[in-house]
């Protein structure tokens, strides 16, 4: 669905992503797990068009997205749940979920609206913080909120930049659960994390990144097989 | 020959320009705010001294001590007013603006205390000399050399003792800034004495230097630390002592060279193309779209 | 109405243009101690057109604001890259190099007996429009006032529309508000454009107020004062700046038989009310929460 060919993306002088290639299935939960520094961030922040690659072509489901900036690509059905960067903290929890369909057209109000109370049914936490500031929000409710905001766009592909960072385990469980679902009720999912366990509970494929490029890619069972990523991320052999 | 006058001259100069930047620095660089009632307090500083020096009679050094003593108490009432309450990170804004309302409460009790426009500042009394084809001002060499001991005091502070460690650890990261001030909630006090207290060294320096003192040194040494600062590289220390040095120079070479009223404007037009050119200053404090030093709103 | 009472609420109505366009730099995250230079601007190129070409009033105001506008559109492109600290000092060099700009401009004429015309630190004097039309303070007081209420209902549709919305993501976080579709660069231009015109409107009534401006009035003092009425009056919507004139002014026109004392008083009563309103007196966060509460009202 999203297929991303030879992506080379700089800052400055320095390359962070050198040829990044992969591909995530429609329907599919994709992870992408890396150390600190890799280029995972860089790869979310250019696939969703806030970075500009150097070379290389992010396709989604045919559309050609290379270079296109942040709008465009967010109309064309690619959202983004940033790392560390989930909510607009002085906007209130309402104001974040309209902030997400701001790309919808005015026309598309009464939609709008109706995709509100939607998210509101689906994480009725929000419901009844509704018009607090989001910066008010524990870690787990602003994770939340933050997925809920990316839904409100209608993307075809959800992106997630390292979602259970900095939260306790019985949350992180709890996001993770609301991922399975989303996946399970067609959403196709590309995640960055850190923690493998987690991601190996919800995901259908994984590549390793490491120093701006793949150099793993396999199923689940592959990846509890493989020496590396068995020391550096699952504790051990 | 001249040219060396000059520079000479503007490096003294420049040297007191480095404490207002390193005040400033203290202040931004730990804990990411701008105190504009620092050059008030500086005022505050110095105008107690002059009122209390006929009823002590401890003359020039008496003036000295008074006017630091008086800058770090009324850095202590800012901080505890202006800073404090509002040390989270989205404060920056309301703490200056707090401190923009005490800069106009010090201006006026400052005003009651020196009711005259003008008011000699008596300096410390040492002869001039000759070097050579260049002329020395004695006030100011010894001037020159209390800033020198002063920065190197700081560093000694800075980076032999335990505090010291603490102010650095807390410099290098600002969202470690705002952890460790709750941490240690007299931090932010430490750090408003210390620029305080540069504060009116400098202060003293500048005002006996020019031998008198008006209600507009506030405003105009609040930019000079400023401006220090920015040119040095943001939050820097060291960007700060030399940005001073620098600020100084080009000021005097400016001011020779195209007169007084030009002076101004060369500062403020070099700080203005430092910062389109190189806003991480001279010592290249890096500043990424996605860093947020820069996103932070003042 | 009495005279004082005329020109103290004249005198807030100026400043409210100020405060406002500080706000609107606010809005899209960004601290402008530079607005006064846009409200000199607008004073002097308002003065010109009436005082000395003998325009209409309307041309001349909307010559100052249009003037404002493209100062700060200049300011905006040159600090693009800029945020932050570096945006507010870069702000300052820039209105007070204006400034130096505006002191050394010099070209009188001869009119009727005066001169007129920007003349250095001397400024501009005889700027005679209220006088030739016959404006009482009262008279000023009222076209002064509806000015405002004309820019208020349209920053009132600005608020309803998403364009507000759109300025507040990228004032609360430019990278995420990129990631939700928007330009943050764009609407930092814009914003910091109108705010231009605001101050260069007000800049122009002011000059048309006063009959005389010179360059030591548009001073920084000036700028962070329209700062400190902004966030005073809190940021939530364009009422807030105007309540934190009001309130500023207002309060030290009421302890006026203080005199000297005034400063010493009003400068600790503000810090004591950021104490306990950090966010000013209409937050985004009460705002939001009357929005809600209007919202929901037949739940």
């Amino acid at each position: 669905m999203l297929s991303v060919n030879n992506l080379v993306t700089s800052y400055g002088l320095i390359k962070a992503l050198k040829g990044v290639s992969l591909e995530a299935k429609k329907g599919a939960v994709t992870c992408i797990l890396g150390p600190n520094g890799a280029g995972k961030t860089t790869l979310m922040f250019t696939l969703a068009g806030i970075l500009t690659p150097d070379t290389g072509t992010v396709n989604l489901l045919d559309q050609n997205l290379t270079g296109l900036g942040a709008p465009k690509i967010l109309r064309k059905g690619l959202a983004l749940v940033p790392e560390n960067r989930l909510v607009f903290a002085d906007l209130s929890v309402y104001e974040n979920l309209l902030a997400g369909a701001f790309t919808q057209s005015r026309a598309m109000a009464t939609q709008v609206s109706d995709d509100i109370e939607k998210m509101y049914d689906r994480f009725p936490i929000l419901k009844d913080r509704h018009d607090q500031p989001a910066g008010n929000l524990s870690g787990g409710e602003q994770q939340m909120l933050a997925l809920a905001r990316a839904l409100m766009s209608r993307p075809s592909i959800l992106l997630m930049d390292e979602p259970s960072v900095g939260l306790s385990p019985i949350i992180v469980d709890e996001i993770f659960a609301i991922i399975k679902q989303l996946n399970e009720d067609g959403m196709s999912i590309l995640l960055v994390e850190q923690n493998a366990t987690k991601a190996l509970q919800v995901a259908d494929y994984f590549y390793l990144l490491d120093q701006g490029k793949v150099t793993f890619s396999g199923t689940p069972d592959q990846v509890k097989d493989d020496d590396i990523i068995k020391r550096a991320y699952l504790g051990g052999g | 020959m001249d040219m060396l006058q000059t520079s000479l001259d503007g490096l003294m100069i420049g040297s007191t320009y480095a404490l207002l930047g390193l005040s400033f620095a203290l202040v931004f660089g730990i804990m990411r705010r701008i105190n504009l009632a620092f050059g008030a307090c500086l005022l505050f500083g110095a105008s107690l001294a002059i009122y209390l020096e006929p009823i002590l009679g401890w003359g020039a050094w008496g003036l000295f001590l008074i006017t630091i003593v008086g800058v770090a108490l009324a850095s202590a009432y800012v901080e505890r007013l202006c800073f404090a309450p509002h040390s989270k990170r989205h404060g920056a804004l309301t703490a200056m603006v707090a401190s923009f309302a005490v800069w106009m409460q010090l201006d006026e009790i400052s005003s009651q205390l020196l009711p005259q426009r003008t008011h000699a500042f008596q300096g410390l009394e040492v002869p001039n000399f000759w070097w050579g084809e260049i002329f020395v001002r004695g006030d100011q060499l010894l001037h020159f050399a209390i800033a020198l001991v002063s920065i190197l005091l700081l560093y000694l502070l800075l980076y032999k003792t335990r505090l010291g460690l603490l102010i650095r650890a807390t410099a290098d990261s600002p969202e470690t800034a705002h952890l460790l001030g709750a941490q240690v909630p007299w931090l932010g006090f430490i750090i408003f004495l210390l620029a305080g207290i540069l504060g009116g060294v400098a202060a003293f320096m500048i005002l006996s230097a020019d031998g008198y003192v008006t209600p507009l040194f506030g405003l105009w040494s609040t930019f000079k630390g400023l401006v220090a600062m920015i040119i040095g590289g943001v939050g820097s220390l060291m960007g700060a002592v030399l940005g001073g040095l620098i600020l100084g120079l080009v000021e005097t070479h400016a001011g020779a060279a195209l007169g007084a009223e030009f002076r101004d404007m060369v500062t403020f037009g070099l700080v203005f193309l430092v910062l389109i050119i190189r806003p991480g200053g001279l010592m290249g404090v890096k500043i990424y779209r996605t860093d947020s030093l820069a996103r932070d709103r003042v | 109405m009495d005279i004082y009472l005329a020109s103290v609420l004249t005198n807030m109505t100026l400043i409210a243009f100020l405060a406002l366009s500080a706000y609107l730099v606010l809005v899209v995250g960004e601290v402008s101690f530079g607005q006064q230079a846009f409200f000199g601007i607008g004073a002097y190129i308002t003065a010109s057109v009436t005082a000395l070409a003998g325009a209409h009033i309307f041309w001349g105001l909307l010559a100052g604001a249009i003037g404002g506008a493209v100062c700060a559109l200049l300011l905006g492109l040159l600090t693009i890259r800029l945020s932050g600290i570096y945006f507010a000092i870069s702000t300052l060099c820039f209105a007070e190099l204006l400034r130096f700009f505006l002191l050394h401009i010099r070209f009188t004429q001869n009119i009727d007996g005066r001169i007129i015309g920007p003349d250095g630190p001397e400024g501009f004097s005889n700027i005679r429009w209220i006088f030739e039309n016959h404006y009482e303070v009262v008279d000023f007081l009222l076209l002064a006032a509806t000015c405002l209420t004309i820019l208020l209902i349209l920053l009132f549709s600005l608020e309803r529309s998403r364009i507000m919305l759109g300025a507040r993501m990228v004032g609360n976080d430019p990278i995420l508000a990129q990631s939700q579709g928007l330009s943050p660069t764009r609407y930092r231009l814009s914003f910091i454009t109108l705010s231009g015109a605001v101050a260069g409107f007000g800049g122009g009534l002011f000059a048309l107020f006063n009959t005389h401006i010179e360059p030591a009035m548009f001073g920084v003092m000036l700028g962070i004062h329209g700062l400190a009425y902004a966030i005073i009056g809190g940021l939530g919507s364009a009422m807030g700046p105007l309540l934190g004139v009001v309130l500023d002014i207002g309060l030290l026109e009421s302890i006026r038989q203080l005199a000297a004392y005034r400063m010493i008083i009003f400068g600790g009563l503000v810090a004591l009310l950021l104490v306990f309103r950090p966010e000013g007196i209409v937050s985004p966060r009460l705002v939001s929460r009357l929005k809600s509460r209007w919202r929901n009202r037949h739940v």
